[in-house]
């Protein structure tokens, strides 16, 4: 472990980065490159994290400091292998999506210092330990991505970001309410009012472990998201600029899982224990129905927006099943999601640059007209459907043996729902890259150099992901064995440690 | 009366007299800005006096206290003086508000409200209370030009009339069930509660009832949004904050001590509450002109508050005062960046005329949609951890129902928060160039957009100073 402050400055970084894009405002090429600068400097600090080994406890990196001594709250932040593979992601992604948004005309300083206060909140929900600052993270992030979908977004825009504010902030008030009510019962019954994870985790909620849990897990849902609390996902998508979808698919979505790993399950296992059935119907139904919807689309976007609903269905399905393969399979689904979905994002709009238009029955031809960008397509297109040997199979494939291992039935219907996510996928390729153009016009333009840079990274991680998944996994082993043993009933529900 | 209160005394003498002195001047040399400026000097000067010379008695004459608690508020109303000051630079020249009146008025209007959330006797809360109110019926109305303006003047007073009669009259029943009006002795009286409980009981409801219409609680509250819209922005900043937040106050002390005395009392605060929260909320919503939204959240507002201090206990009397620093710190900001963009013969209050605001002036638009979040207390702003509070304050206490009602509130109060905001940077642009605003204007909004951001992400010093004053 290192004396400098590397989880502080992860959070500072960002903050530095919106504040010299508000002061040289003026000078959009500063601009860009000063968001380019920090969120590079954020990567290789999340890949210095990589080299601190794990303590026993699992945590790589922890750092508290004081903050409101009145209400017992802490700047507490700690990376354990989970936070680290998801601050690596957020990091990772957004590069990305400064890369991708590097044409943004309208008002350029202002979208990148919302990129990067965007990244602050992010960092702060993977980081924070103590709950208070948690939910501040939590809330911080929602500002940035309104302004992103409402400023830069097309179509409705308006309506979807307020439904994106509303939606998501209801759930979260509720959160609030649970956060003060355990907090609350964990005072009276110590006399230590604290917002550490680790002092509440032994508290004893009684009769009320079932509201509080539910109260976390409202919030959470809403933003992972579940159905029916799933609304506002194909809105907010469909508008969102490039790197508002990138970031919401990539990284936003990621949150809710994330909170539910870290502070819904350990903070109420035997509550949680009881919903793990419901939770898997939940999920299951999020495959097929978001599957569903995702083959009806015409709207390319809107396609893929769905596509995620699904894919976060399998992702559930792996929370549910509380085993070590499923979880891990879970955390690896999301990192795999994370970078595929995101390529996909960004080659539509991408598309939508070049064609302006998303609708399926207006594309067509793609393959003669922009070699290069069909091929990044249909690669994304078939790491996002689960190919062996790309991305997302080695997620699915874990939380399938997991989900098997504990209701052989669940592992059966997941497996199937593969069918229903080959069947949109194909319709999207199919119509968008063969056949011929509908419209006569000048040819479309092939990506461009930068866009390959941007691009480039991707392929290679869908590449590393799906090829030799292991780098990704022995992070998790740790915490995800540790999570399961403080859970102590979530694993007894499925017969025990496998 | 003697030296040792008159020296106790000292912060609201200097506003009192050197308000009587700015009138005077006012009278035979009619210069608006060095009388302005006058008064901002006078205003910190008190500020200053109140924090640095301790007070050498802890009553003066049985009515006002002067111990910490009151010198807070002394402080708090002080600064906010300065700050409306500040603010009417401008904005009185545009609408030629009379030189020496105006600041005059101002100074008095915060000596009333230093006395009355010093007050510990119901004749010292009757005096406070009065002496701000009477101000603030001739600041709502000193554009003489506005028709709006006179007509608010007009209900305000009518409304403080009746409010006042109820004050009266639940003043002399209590003092005719418990024969005093010093606090102490009243709370005292309760607890023996010697056979004149009901007289008590029709005192203390008519005492709410005024208060109510002061601080606008539902059913109360019909005067708020013609108020809020007619009065000039500088003096509708005073309005909804100090005259609220004097009031709140007041009742801290009032109802200090009072402990199960008035068990009776606590349905009916909690009807207030509730109903202030729904009706406020829902009302809010339906606006279009953001003053008028300003004030029906405004009455919002005051159902948390009142939440906080049915909570009761230390924790919410805490949450009670930090409210009131944040809403004041917000509202005053909100109401700043108004001014700012206000020039002369168009006030931009309707929505439609805040459109692209946000690409125009983007630094006031930043602030005022920095404001609006902390008002509608998302983190990292201040408005947050008042909430926080608030609900931690209610839970302890158990009043989950009401927490629930607020988190709600919360909720769709989010909808008419952000409608300014989406208006001024999500709706297309309109060519609106508005005047840069005055560098008085521009400190105001720096101040309080300092305090709302420190006070979000490091409560702390607030947090221990009210520690410090907590009576």
């Amino acid at each position: 472990m290192t004396t400098f402050p590397v989880l502080t400055t992860l959070l500072l970084l960002p903050l530095l980065g919106t504040a010299l894009c508000l002061l040289f405002r003026r000078q959009a090429d500063l601009c860009r490159e000063i968001a380019l600068a920090v969120t590079l400097v954020i990567l290789g600090f999340s890949i210095w994290c990589f080299t601190f080994p794990a303590a026993a406890d699992g945590w790589i990196l922890s750092e508290s400091y004081r903050w409101i001594p009145r209400l017992g709250a802490r700047l507490t932040l700690e990376m354990d292998g989970l936070s680290l593979l998801l601050v690596a992601l957020t990091a990772f992604l957004q590069v990305i999506a400064v890369l991708i948004s590097w044409h943004q005309k309208k008002h350029p300083a202002f979208f990148y210092a919302l990129l990067l206060l965007m990244e602050c909140g992010i960092l702060g929900v993977f980081l924070a330990t103590d709950l208070l600052l948690f939910y501040l993270f939590w809330e911080m992030m929602l500002i940035p991505m309104f302004f992103l979908i409402g400023i830069w977004g097309h179509g409705r825009r308006v309506y979807a970001a307020v439904k994106f504010f509303l939606f998501t902030l209801a759930g979260s008030l509720l959160m609030l309410l649970a956060i003060i009510g355990l907090y609350l019962l964990h005072g009276r019954q110590t006399g230590d009012y604290s917002f550490a994870l680790e002092a509440l985790k032994a508290t004893d909620c009684g009769g009320l472990e079932p509201w509080l849990y539910a109260g976390f897990m409202l919030g959470f849902l809403i933003k992972v998201p579940v159905i029916p609390f799933h609304t506002w996902l194909p809105d907010a998508h469909t508008v969102a600029p490039a790197a508002g979808s990138l970031d919401l698919a990539g990284l936003l979505l990621k949150t809710g899982v994330f909170g539910i790993l870290r502070f819904a399950f350990p903070l109420f296992p035997a509550a949680a224990a009881a919903s793990l059935p419901l939770l898997a119907t939940l999920a299951l139904v999020g495959l097929f129905y978001g599957a569903w919807c995702a083959y009806v689309q015409n709207d390319v976007k809107r396609l893929i927006a769905y596509s995620s609903v699904s894919h976060l269905g399998v992702t559930m399905l792996g929370l549910a099943s509380a085993n070590v393969p499923a979880m891990e399979g879970a955390i690896l689904l999301m990192l795999c999601h994370g970078v595929t979905t995101g390529a996909l994002f960004a080659l539509v709009s991408m598309l939508r640059r070049r064609t302006g238009t998303r609708d399926l029955d207006r594309l067509g031809g793609l393959w003669k007209e922009a070699p290069v960008f069909s091929c990044f397509f249909l690669f994304f297109a078939l790491a996002s459907l689960g190919l062996p040997g790309l991305a997302n199979f080695s997620g699915e494939f874990l939380v399938f043996v997991g989900a098997f291992r504990t209701v052989p039935l669940w592992g059966a219907l997941a497996v199937a729902g593969v069918v229903f996510a080959a069947a949109y996928t194909l319709r999207m390729v199919q119509g968008s890259l063969w056949g011929e153009r509908p419209t006569r016009g000048r040819p479309w333009p092939d990506l461009t150099a930068l866009e390959v840079i941007a691009l480039a990274p991707l392929v290679l991680f869908t590449l590393w992901l799906g090829l030799y998944p292991e780098t990704f996994l022995a992070p998790l082993h740790q915490p995800v064995r540790l999570l399961l043993e403080q859970a102590a009933p979530l694993v007894a529900v499925n017969g025990g440690m496998p | 009366m003697s030296g040792a209160e008159l020296l106790a005394l000292l912060p609201v003498l200097i506003l009192a007299l050197g308000a009587t002195g700015l009138l005077m001047v006012g009278a035979w040399w009619p210069r608006r800005q060095p009388l302005l400026l006058s008064g901002v000097v006078l205003a910190l000067l008190a500020a200053l006096v109140a924090g640095a010379v301790p007070p050498p008695v802890p009553e003066i004459s049985g009515m006002f206290g002067a111990g910490p608690y009151a010198r807070f508020f002394t402080i708090l109303w002080s600064l906010l003086a300065a700050l409306v000051l500040m603010l009417s630079d401008r904005y009185g020249d545009a609408r030629r508000f009379p030189a020496g009146e105006y600041p005059t008025l101002v100074l008095f209007a915060a000596a009333g409200m230093a006395l009355l959330s010093a007050a510990t006797s119901l004749v010292g809360l009757l005096i406070g209370l009065e002496s701000f109110t009477l101000v603030l019926y001739i600041l709502i109305a000193i554009d003489k030009t506005s028709a709006r303006g006179t007509e608010a003047g007009l209900k305000y007073l009518i409304m403080g009339i009746v409010a006042t009669g109820f004050l009266g009259f639940g003043i002399a029943l209590i003092y005719a069930a418990t024969g005093s009006f010093h606090f102490p002795e009243i709370h005292a009286a309760l607890v023996r509660q010697d056979g004149s409980a009901a007289l008590s009981l029709l005192g203390w409801a008519m005492l709410l009832t005024a208060i109510g219409f002061k601080v606008s609680l539902v059913p109360f509250h019909l005067w708020t949004p013609d108020v809020y819209q007619g009065a000039p922005a500088p003096v509708t900043a005073l309005l909804s904050t100090g005259s609220k937040g004097a009031v709140f106050a007041a009742l801290v002390g009032l109802l200090f001590g009072i402990g199960d005395n008035l068990a009776s009392l606590i349905p009916v605060l909690w009807a207030l509450a509730a109903a202030s929260l729904v009706v406020g909320t829902f009302c809010a919503l339906r606006q279009d002109n953001i003053k008028r939204m300003l004030a029906y959240s405004s009455i919002t507002h005051m159902g948390y508050t009142l939440t906080a201090l049915l909570a009761w206990g230390e924790t919410g009397r805490e949450a009670v005062i930090f409210y009131l620093v944040v809403y004041t710190a917000a509202n005053i900001g909100a109401f700043g960046v108004l001014t700012a963009f206000a020039i002369q013969g168009e006030e931009p209050q309707n929505y439609r005329d805040l459109r692209g605001l946000g690409y125009h002036h983007p630094r006031r638009s930043s602030a005022l949609a920095f404001f609006l979040l902390s008002l509608a207390g998302i983190p990292p702003t201040a408005g947050f951890i008042a909430k926080f509070n608030v609900f931690h304050a209610a839970l302890q206490a158990g009043y989950t129902g009401l927490a629930l009602l607020g988190i709600l509130a919360s909720l769709v109060s989010l909808y008419y928060y952000l409608r300014p905001v989406i208006v001024m940077f999500l709706a297309r642009e309109r060519d609106l160039c508005l005047s840069p605003g005055s560098s008085g204007e521009h400190a105001v909004v720096v101040v309080c957009l300092f305090l709302a951001l420190l006070l979000g992400i490091y409560p702390t010093p607030l947090y221990a100073l009210i520690g410090l004053i907590l009576p």
